[in-house]
């Protein structure tokens, strides 16, 4: 208790870096979920590939090496970031590649009945996937979304060892002034429990307000 | 229209980016002392390892490192520091990569590091320190003595001297664990994951005043590794900075300020200005 009375600024601070930056970098995961997932189905070879390098690369490399990549290298190469934009770009490029791979499945799972009708009503590809296939799909995504969310929250604390105060490094710095270790870590443990709620909150009300808009079942989300 | 007009757009946008990147880092390139004066603050790097950086609750940076490097940069017209919790394995990377203006936090002042960054005449010695079960079990006194029982596994920072010492003395890489800060480390050491705990010798022993746990004993001095010395450390390119900084440090030793800021956090004044940075890296 005391714990939380001398160290609460730092606790503040630290809780509302750690939702600052799952907000931020889960628009930029969502802005390139769909580019790439939606390249990955173009009828360009080369839109195609390029989509599937940026999957792969982002995908199967550490998070954690591409912070530090662009943290500590790219300042050598003249490209500075600031420590808030390394930390948004590594952890949403990273759960970007994800998230794409969410965006191609859902598409693909659209019925190929409703394409077919699309095209036979001679609508243009933008069109067919404006008005049909998104539409469709978009339902499907979220629950997957939801989960990628939650990862994506929890990947934030890597910020910590790029100089960001987010939460994981309140607790550290509680821990190196008091030595105590069980205290930090419970309390931060508790407080990444209730924002991970709220975002499954938030992703159960979304799927919810969808269907009732489309007067369908919502796909649950957990 | 519609359609090249976005176009156009978009590419001056990131013409705009790119401008912007360019000149960002052609910035970096004018006199830094001269930028650190015009912003009025100058961005340190710490370790967060209490006495030679501490950082409190509110986020103010003491320790005896940056008291002193605040004290400096009074003199030379930066009125503020503000601090980065950078780890000891990150402090030369960041330094190159501009992230931090300079390195105060207890950096020793070591001839491989000294390749890669420069360093301040010496603000801060100390003798190095071990914490062990109570009672000494293995009875380690020195490095020698953890090489000499391979049963015998240690911690350090990564990256620190003290990793450095203990290779060089012939203790095996696999009988080191690295931790990632000295808490966990102690922490190690009192679930027996290790059994012996390395580290400068004041940071030891305010790590044990913490934790306050019978269990544990220190060992200081260790025996058969040089004091160890630490200076401000900054960019290899920021020679007329750290000339002034020198300037201005060899001022606050001859008007005692420099004692009265270290003594408080137990490092000795006299043992620190007994040395200079060219018995440790001549020609830096």
């Amino acid at each position: 208790m005391e714990l939380i009375v001398e160290f609460y600024p730092l606790l503040v601070k630290g809780t509302l870096l750690t939702i600052e930056l799952t907000v931020v970098s889960a628009v930029i995961a969502l802005a390139i979920s769909f580019t790439v997932g939606l390249a990955r189905l173009s009828r360009h070879w080369i839109v195609r590939t390029l989509a599937l390098i940026y999957l792969e690369f982002f995908r199967g490399t550490s998070a954690l090496v591409q912070m530090f990549f662009m943290f500590y290298v790219l300042p050598l190469l003249g490209i500075s970031l600031s420590p808030f934009l390394a930390g948004v770009i590594a952890c949403g490029f990273n759960l970007g590649s994800y998230g794409s791979e969410v965006v191609r499945g859902a598409i693909k799972s659209v019925g190929k009945g409703q394409s077919e009708a699309a095209h036979s009503l001679n609508y243009t590809s933008y069109q067919r996937y404006r008005y049909v296939l998104i539409p469709q799909a978009v339902p499907m995504m979220i629950p997957p979304f939801g989960n990628l969310l939650i990862e994506l929250m929890k990947l934030t604390a890597l910020t910590s060892l790029i100089t960001l105060s987010d939460l994981t490094f309140a607790a550290q710095i509680i821990r190196s002034q008091t030595a105590m270790t069980l205290e930090p870590f419970l309390l931060i443990l508790v407080i990444y429990f209730l924002i991970a709620s709220v975002l499954v909150g938030f992703t159960d009300w979304l799927a919810k307000s969808i269907a009732k808009r489309r007067g369908m079942t919502p796909v649950r989300t957990n | 229209m519609m359609k090249s007009s976005t176009r156009q757009r978009l590419g001056l946008t990131l013409a705009g980016v790119l401008v912007t990147m360019l000149s960002v880092s052609s910035a970096s390139a004018e006199d830094t002392l001269e930028k650190l004066r015009k912003q009025g603050y100058a961005t340190v790097a710490v370790a967060n390892e209490p006495p030679y950086s501490d950082i409190k609750s509110d986020g103010y940076v003491s320790g005896a490192a940056p008291e002193v490097a605040r004290a400096v940069m009074k003199k030379l017209g930066v009125p503020e520091l503000r601090a980065q919790v950078v780890p000891y394995g990150s402090m030369i990377p960041a330094l190159l990569a501009r992230r931090v203006d300079m390195a105060t936090s207890g950096l020793y002042i070591k001839p491989n590091r000294c390749e890669a960054i420069i360093y301040s005449e010496p603000d801060l010695c100390g003798a190095e320190a071990f914490a062990v079960a109570k009672g000494n079990p293995h009875n380690i006194k020195t490095y020698e003595d953890i090489a000499a029982n391979p049963e015998v596994t240690m911690t350090t920072c990564a990256g620190c001297a003290e990793e450095l010492y203990a290779t060089e003395r012939g203790v095996q890489p696999a009988q080191i664990k690295v931790f990632t800060d000295p808490p966990s480390g102690i922490k190690m050491l009192q679930q027996g994951r290790v059994d012996v705990f390395a580290l400068s010798g004041l940071g030891t022993k305010d790590l044990l005043e913490k934790f306050d746990d019978d269990n544990l004993e220190l060992v200081m001095p260790v025996k058969g590794v040089p004091m160890g010395c630490a200076g401000s450390a900054f960019n290899p390119e920021d020679t007329a900075f750290r000339e002034a900084y020198d300037k201005a440090l060899s001022e606050i030793k001859a008007s005692g300020e420099f004692a009265s800021i270290i003594e408080p956090f137990g490092f000795s004044a006299e043992a620190t200005m007994s040395v200079k940075r060219d018995d440790f890296c001549p020609g830096n």
